[in-house]
């Protein structure tokens, strides 16, 4: 097989992002130029001036809102070819940079969370399969019957609850670091840069203030990862595959290892499936933590009507949505080959 | 549905036993839905305060006459969540309704031109892959720019969730339409001269709404959290409204305090409604076969006879 035969199965889906995002961006000019109101008008009633015709003018230029449809959308294209998404009108900076500035930190909340989740799913998945423990089987199979989706930031205020007012052992949920300090910024991401700038007495603070959110995201998305580690453990267990490596003399380590491997995939499925739920979770997560973040711009955007930071806003966490599913379609293939796409196996 | 005709069909003995309808397990399905859609109901019996008009005086503890306590402008607290009740409940169902009549109209629409030619399967494939793409933008960050550029309303909102929920039905629809659409009946219809409308409405839709109207309950769940989430950012909802979530996020600071009955009492009203939506929306589905058996075969029955 020739090195492109081997790898084509990633360099095919990599390359499908880019066709994706200007399909998805064109869809969201449409889709917001589809919605019934007119921005112009909201944003005028946000505005303390009266009322004239140029003020009007200027915003619906200001907007990008001029001219008929298709010109706005070859001005869009335009720009977005650039890698521009237009200007904000409330802080009149580019709109990719007032989102980009802030994706970091909201990727660091998600990756802890689903990180620990993950990490969780793993140590409880290997648990079930190593002890045959009634007992303790049950109690994990309970735990995945609270696969819901009770929203994380009401987990978060029963943590708040108990363990700052009450017990008062975690500081109280008012950002990243105590009040007057600001963190150092290099790369964006808060603990690496306190890492990198060696802040390490801040960087102890950041941490005893991640305890609690990254601690409700765990709760709330374990069992979900949990439900789907859980069944696919039960099916790759009766597997004639896992028999035969039992009746072949494999060792116990390499069997735990090989179930474990063709279970993950499910739980890396929902990882893809959960991750717009993740990102409207951390906007909740952020706002209730004081974290600032993306969720801060998103709100800061609806409250003066910022068409074009509502634009880009959606359309920059949507490229990172597509982005996080690549990774997914990728590793997926990457545990299991028979996912990739033009490989034939006995089940498909 | 299409099973259980086969079933009985095959089965003819153990049809008397499948009439009697589930009752236990029925009840034990719909019983939190019924308790949340009862509480929002009867929520001005229950209410003792009006929960939009300060009562007392601020930040009263729960006590005999203000059971919740009172918020940060005097209002009662346990009035407010009841009422909250009854703001998810009205979203809930009017998300639930409109979902899934779209999705069933547009799913059903999709299913169908895939098998046909020319500018309708072109438009089915169209409104497919936007579909594809819309589900991939997260739920909260769509309904916060749906609302951003409408203003914050009723309307905004049942929008914004309705076209982030509405994926579902689509989806689950288009895989009954294309399930069914082989069917012999079809043919027949088709065969028969039947418009091709009609065909739809007649024969296609009634087979293959199943799973979009089993789907019902998780809508009216997610419904309930995207709400709440909505509320709890500040989005949305405006100021007296007794939301669940606005009310969450107005009484953080007093909570900071130890004031903390403003703040628990509406999630956790959250945390049960979400939790009981949940068990239902996994029952239903469950007791669902049962209780399409015990009506479907008399109703058999008496075509029978006729």
């Amino acid at each position: 097989m020739s090195w492109y035969q081997r790898n084509k199965w990633w360099m095919v889906r990599v390359m499908r992002l880019p066709v994706d995002v200007f399909v998805f961006a064109t869809l969201a000019f449409f889709l917001i130029r589809l919605l019934p109101g007119d921005p112009v008008s909201v944003a005028l009633a946000t505005i303390n001036q009266p009322k004239t015709p140029e003020l009007e003018h200027n915003l619906r230029i200001q907007m990008g809102l001029d001219g008929s449809v298709w010109d706005q959308l070859l001005r869009f294209w335009g720009n977005l070819l650039h890698g521009s998404l237009g200007t904000s009108l409330d802080t009149h900076l580019p709109v990719t940079r007032e989102v980009l500035d802030r994706l970091p930190a909201t990727i660091e909340i998600i990756m802890l969370g689903l990180g620990g989740a993950f990490v969780v799913t793993m140590v409880l998945g290997f648990l079930y399969i190593r002890f045959a423990n009634e007992g303790l089987r049950r109690f994990i199979r309970l735990t995945t019957g609270f696969a819901t989706s009770v929203p994380v930031f009401v987990v978060a205020i029963f943590g708040i609850l108990v363990f700052y007012v009450i017990l008062g052992w975690l500081p109280a949920p008012l950002g990243r670091v105590a009040s007057g300090q600001s963190l150092p910024l290099v790369t964006g991401f808060p603990l690496l840069d306190e890492v990198l700038t060696g802040n390490f007495a801040d960087l102890g603070q950041t941490l005893l203030r991640y305890v609690l959110p990254v601690g409700a995201m765990i709760l709330t998305y374990t069992p979900n990862l949990l439900t789907q580690f859980v069944g696919g453990l039960d099916r790759e267990l009766a597997q004639t595959a896992t028999r035969f490596q039992v009746a072949a003399g494999a060792s116990r380590q390499w069997i735990y290892f090989s179930v474990m491997r063709r279970s993950v995939s499910s739980v890396v499925v929902i990882f893809g499936l959960f991750f717009g739920s993740l990102i409207g979770g951390a906007v909740t997560i952020e706002s209730l933590f004081g974290f600032g973040g993306l969720g801060q711009l998103g709100i800061r955007a609806v409250s003066t009507a910022d068409f074009p930071t509502l634009q880009g806003f959606m359309i920059i966490i949507v490229v990172f949505c597509l982005v996080m599913f690549v990774a997914v379609d990728l590793v997926n293939m990457w545990l299991d080959p028979r996912r990739r796409p033009g490989v034939s196996s006995e089940e498909s | 549905m299409a099973e259980t005709h086969v079933s009985a069909v095959l089965l003819p003995r153990a049809r008397a036993a499948r009439t009697h309808f589930p009752w236990g397990g029925a009840a034990a399905a719909f019983l939190p839905l019924i308790v949340i859609v009862l509480v929002a109901v009867l929520a001005p019996l229950i209410a003792p305060h009006d929960p939009e008009k300060t009562v007392a005086d601020t930040r009263l503890a729960p006590s005999g006459e203000f059971w919740f306590g009172t918020d940060s402008v005097g209002m009662d607290v346990f009035s407010r969540v009841v009422f909250g009740a009854r703001i998810a409940v009205r979203f809930g169902i009017t998300v639930a309704v409109c979902a899934t009549a779209i999705g069933i109209l547009v799913g059903t629409f999709i299913g169908l031109s895939e098998r046909s030619r020319g500018i309708q399967s072109a438009l089915g494939g169209a409104l497919n892959r936007v579909s594809d793409y819309i589900v991939a933008i997260p739920d909260i960050i769509l309904a916060i720019v749906v609302v951003g550029i409408m203003g914050a309303s009723d309307l905004s909102l049942l929008i914004a969730i309705v076209l982030t929920l509405v994926q579902a039905p689509i989806k689950l629809t288009r895989m009954e339409v294309l399930r069914v659409r082989n069917e012999a009946y079809l043919e027949a219809a088709e065969l028969g001269g039947e418009s091709r409308a009609r065909a739809a409405f007649v024969h296609v839709i009634p087979n293959s709404i199943g799973p979009a109207m089993r789907n019902m309950p998780l809508i009216f769940g997610n419904c309930v959290i995207i709400l709440a989430s909505l509320g709890f950012i500040g989005v949305g909802v405006n100021a007296p409204t007794p939301e669940w979530g606005y009310m969450i996020s107005s009484g953080l600071s007093d909570l900071m305090l130890g004031e903390w009955w403003e703040t628990v009492f509406p999630a956790v009203f959250v945390f049960l409604s979400v939790l009981g939506i949940a068990y239902s929306s996994r029952a239903i589905p469950r007791v669902w076969p049962r209780i399409a058996a015990a009506f479907s075969t008399p109703s058999k029955k008496r075509k029978n006879l006729a």
